[in-house]
């Protein structure tokens, strides 16, 4: 049996992006961060993807990479001073600290990046090469701390320094407790001779080891500046900002061109392939291409960062309505499709909208007509705040907000923020997708899930459709009115059973038959200003600020990186596949007790009789494994198979093999019941034990007639055979002369002589029973007496 | 009483793109032809399709006997990753049932790969669906490894 559950119609708003979840309170993506210190990438960071394309004077993002090696060192330059145009100079010695960063900036490949876009802090400073697939730079990661001075002045036994300039060529550095003794290159006269505060090294020792870089951007730093007195040298380490004009290259879907893009489509196709997370067979690149076409002509546009790790089926789920798309799978190709109409040159479609086909009465099945009004959380009238991004040429970008609410409405909040400041740089997308939004609030009312037949409609439709519901309703007599709507597919159920369930959200039309929301949203833009961000100008810019120059292309330099088999193990692939066992699936001449082994639980019970030595005087006992068994004694037809109670059941009972054979047993068993205070009867499940063949004993005993015995003083106790007639009676003959003695019979007769004396006493005993076996006891307690008796056949 | 009638058509790739396994389960024991591929007779069941923009219902389930054919084929295509295409055929039944109609229409398709199966002795259940899953479907995808940036350094 089958059993299909589809989701709850209610759910529909929460699964296709019509409720806003509201966000925590908390600072936008997009704001910036410029002056802080250099930050690190750490082992397990993810690599940033950058993903942008500066055009028509828009776009681009602003980043702060992360370094990965550094280099650091310090020394004493000269600067050259005159107060008279040079007829006499002074030299003033400062010392530096030397920076060298290597920097990741993105995986994938980056175009070359622009001099004038690069920033040491807030200032465009330093020398920049960038590589691809390996390490910009030429240089080795280190610390060279002091590694300029010529030597270390230590205190002599008095504790004074031994400092003389004699000793210290022109240009050399002498470091003596918390200060350096520098002698300039002139070296002439005492104005050469410096001394300067010793600055400590703070900067890290280790400083990397470089690695593959394999399939990364990187950016190589390189900067020497002034250590002020008392500084810290950490303080120098300021970040570096670059200003990524055009991010990863990919192959554009609006115009094929393999380059950079600011198109959400393209991104989401570019991590949908990468890291081979679908295969192409599993992309829907029809709907992608209109929807990459949809955003392009509408400048719902991609330029951000994406650093922070999350689920992609997440992310493009939380991202897409902001693009106004919607992600999809339909036959299991994922996709995205614009959330409103289109044009033939994908621009918004304000007029008149024109369903697939109508579904009426003729197509609606029995109770095929649900449905789902839309709740008041998700209808209240709000004000959306989104957030976007000013991004201006070259500069940081400044997180703008505009808030968007129908007149009159909301004016106090509620306020629902929408941050899309980290990628969104055009204030009319932020300004279209509020409106959006509150637009789906104000007019869609409703869902629908509709149960209809199988038409040819089933190879038709596809989710996105537009579809008309023309219903007639008579709730009174005479009083006709119709529900006559149309409604956008969101989810399609081909149950292959005769019918089809539509999901669908109401597509709210004026009285032309145009989108209400399409209207809205393609009539709302922003003021279009550039609202100043209050920035002074500082000029403290050594590169230079305009032209394209690009940076340089060096590599090849950095440390040693770790050996690829301490990074990576390649398991080889198994020659072997999964196999049945050597032996064979044919199990017929394996041995029973290899198959599984034998569970003495699950085996049947084999108690022994105890007690049985072949003898017909034993006694025989059995015990079921308990204390105080409940014990029955049987004897078994050798013919017929039926058991019969010889003596029982009694806790404990014992059985002399006389009195079986006296009760015509050959074969006899005995059951064992154990207690349980639990049962009705008190005695749980019983256990049988085996059979014991009593033949041999009885094929001793002499055929009647012949049996006898004679003896002395002690007596015996024997069996013999009396024949099987009955009722009939037997001649029993005894002989005790003169010292008395007793002649007792048991079994198929009963009788007794007591203590008697005589010779060849003939007495006719009767017969008890058909058994033809008795026993003769004989007592002779007296020492001297002796005795002899004969036992005849009954007739 | 409906003229409709629907056949499936499940086809199983190779790694490389060729075809592992061609089957179909209306044209009880016969092989028939249809867009010059010959599928063979196999009675499973498509138990219906879900299209969605609310990225739910991404799986779909095959059901059918579990004999040595069905068994070997989505076992081997389970563990190599075989991309798996099931389609739905539309056609009118009075105009022939004996073979492929050449005006029959698809009315649904899948894509996918052999996400989840189980079984009884006598039954196989397969689950086709894609691997877009909360595990291995992090972005950005790639992390600062001791291969690709070494150690780094340490402030």
């Amino acid at each position: 049996m089958t059993i299909r559950i589809t989701d709850p119609l209610f759910l529909l708003s929460a699964q296709t992006g019509l409720s806003v979840t509201e966000l925590r309170a908390e600072a936008a993506e997009g704001n910036p961060d410029v002056n802080k210190p250099q930050e690190v990438l750490q082992t397990g960071e993810p690599i940033p993807i950058l993903f942008a394309r500066f055009r028509n004077g828009s776009g681009g993002v602003m980043v702060h990479p992360k370094m990965t090696e550094g280099y650091f060192a310090n020394d004493i330059q000269e600067e050259e001073f005159s107060s008279d145009n040079g007829a006499t100079t002074f030299i003033r010695p400062k010392q530096t600290v030397e920076l060298k960063y290597l920097l990741v900036l993105s995986e994938g490949c980056l175009p070359l990046v622009q001099i004038r876009d690069l920033y040491f802090g807030g200032c465009r400073k330093g020398t920049f090469h960038q590589a691809c697939n390996g390490r910009a730079g030429t240089w080795t990661p280190g610390n060279d701390w002091d590694d300029y001075l010529a030597g270390t002045i230590e205190p002599d036994s008095s504790g004074y320094y031994p400092i003389s300039f004699a000793t210290i060529n022109p240009g050399q550095a002498k470091r003596a407790g918390d200060f350096i003794y520098y002698k300039d290159t002139d070296g002439l006269s005492t104005a050469s001779q410096h001394v300067l505060p010793y600055i400590e090294n703070n900067f890290p020792t280790f400083c990397g080891t470089s690695g593959s870089y394999d399939g990364l951007t990187t950016l190589s730093f390189e900067y020497e500046t002034e250590l002020k007195d008392g500084g810290d040298p950490l303080n120098a380490m300021r970040s570096i900002s670059l200003f990524v004009r055009n991010g990863l290259s990919v192959t554009r879907l609006v115009d094929g061109v393999t380059n950079e893009s600011d198109n959400y489509v393209d991104l989401a196709k570019y991590l949908f392939q990468s890291g081979n997370r679908l295969a192409d067979d599993l992309i829907d690149n029809s709907s992608l291409t209109t929807s990459a076409k949809f955003t392009d002509a509408n400048g719902f546009l991609f330029n951000g960062v994406l650093t922070q790790s999350q689920n992609l089926s997440d992310w493009l789920q939380a991202t897409s309505p902001n693009f106004l798309l919607r992600l999809t799978n339909t036959g299991g190709k994922f996709g995205l499709i614009p959330r409103l109409p289109y044009n033939t040159d994908f621009t918004i479609k304000t007029t008149a909208v024109v369903p697939r086909i109508t579904f009426t009465e003729e197509h609606i099945l029995d109770d095929g007509f649900q449905a789902e009004y839309i709740s008041l959380e998700d209808r209240e009238p709000v004000c959306f705040v989104v957030q976007w991004r000013q991004q201006d040429e070259g500069a940081y970008g400044i997180v703008r907000t505009v808030e968007v609410r129908y007149e009159g409405e909301a004016a106090g909040g509620p306020f629902l923020d929408i941050d899309m400041s980290g990628y969104c740089t055009n204030e009319d997308h932020a300004v279209k997708l509020g409106t959006f939004r509150l637009a789906q609030r104000k007019f869609i009312t409703h869902h629908l899930r509709l149960t209809v037949r199988e038409r040819n409609y089933n190879s038709i439709l596809v989710v996105g459709d537009l579809v008309r519901v023309r219903l007639r309703r008579e709730t009174n007599e005479g009083e006709v009115a119709y529900h006559d709507k149309v409604y956008e597919i969101n989810r399609i159920d081909k149950t292959f059973e005769s019918k089809i369930i539509y999901d669908l959200t109401h597509f709210p039309i004026d009285s032309q038959g145009r989108s209400l929301i399409a209207r809205a949203v393609d009539g709302a833009s922003g003021a279009g200003n550039t609202i100043d961000v209050g920035e002074s100008v500082v000029d403290c810019d050594e590169n230079s600020s305009t032209g394209n120059d690009t940076v340089g292309t060096d590599s090849g330099g950095g440390g040693t990186p770790p050996d690829s088999g301490d990074t990576a193990i390649d398991i080889p692939q198994p020659d072997d596949d999964d196999s049945p066992f050597p032996d064979g699936p044919d199990l017929d001449n394996q041995p029973e007790d290899e198959l599984v082994p034998e569970d003495p639980i699950d085996q049947p019970f084999n108690g022994t009789i105890g007690g049985f030595n072949g003898d017909a005087g034993d006694t025989l006992d059995f015990s079921p494994g308990c204390a105080n068994p409940r014990i029955t004694w049987y004897k078994v037809d050798p013919v017929t198979g039926e058991k019969i109670i010889i003596k029982g059941p009694g806790v404990g009972t014992t059985l002399d093999v006389v009195e079986a054979l006296e009760a015509g047993a050959e074969m006899i068993y005995a059951e064992g019941c154990c207690p349980d205070p639990s049962t009705s009867s008190g005695y749980g499940v019983c256990v049988d034990s085996e059979e014991i063949d009593l033949s041999d004993i009885i094929d001793e005993i002499e055929s009647c007639p012949g049996g006898g015995d004679a003896g002395g003083q002690g007596g015996s106790t024997k069996v013999s055979d009396a024949g099987t007639a009955y009722p009939a009676s037997f001649t029993f003959t005894w002989t005790a002369y003169v010292i008395r003695d007793r002649f007792i019979i048991s079994g198929a007769a009963t009788y007794d002589t007591g203590f008697v004396a005589g010779e060849n006493i003939a007495v006719t005993v009767q017969k008890t029973s058909a058994n033809r076996y008795i026993t003769v006891q004989v007592q002779a307690p007296t020492e001297g007496t002796a005795w002899n008796y004969s036992v005849g056949c009954a007739s | 009483m409906s003229n409709r009638g629907q056949a499936q058509y499940l086809r199983i790739y190779e790694p490389g793109g060729s075809d592992y396994r061609l089957i179909q389960n209306f044209y009880v024991n016969t092989d028939v032809t249809v867009s010059s591929k010959t599928y063979s007779y196999f009675p499973f069941e498509w138990s219906g399709v879900q299209e969605s923009s609310a990225l739910s219902g991404q799986t779909v389930s095959l059901r059918m006997p579990a004999t040595s054919l069905a068994i070997n084929s989505f076992e081997s295509a389970f563990k190599e990753h075989r991309l798996c295409v099931v389609s739905a055929f539309e056609f009118d039944t009075r105009v022939g049932v004996s073979a492929p109609q050449s005006g029959q229409t698809l009315i649904a398709e899948f894509v996918g790969y052999v996400s989840r199966m189980n079984a009884s002795f006598t039954e196989l259940v397969v689950e086709l669906g894609s691997t877009l899953a909360p595990v291995g479907a992090q972005i950005p995808f790639r992390t600062a490894t001791n291969e690709l940036v070494g150690v780094p350094i340490q402030l």
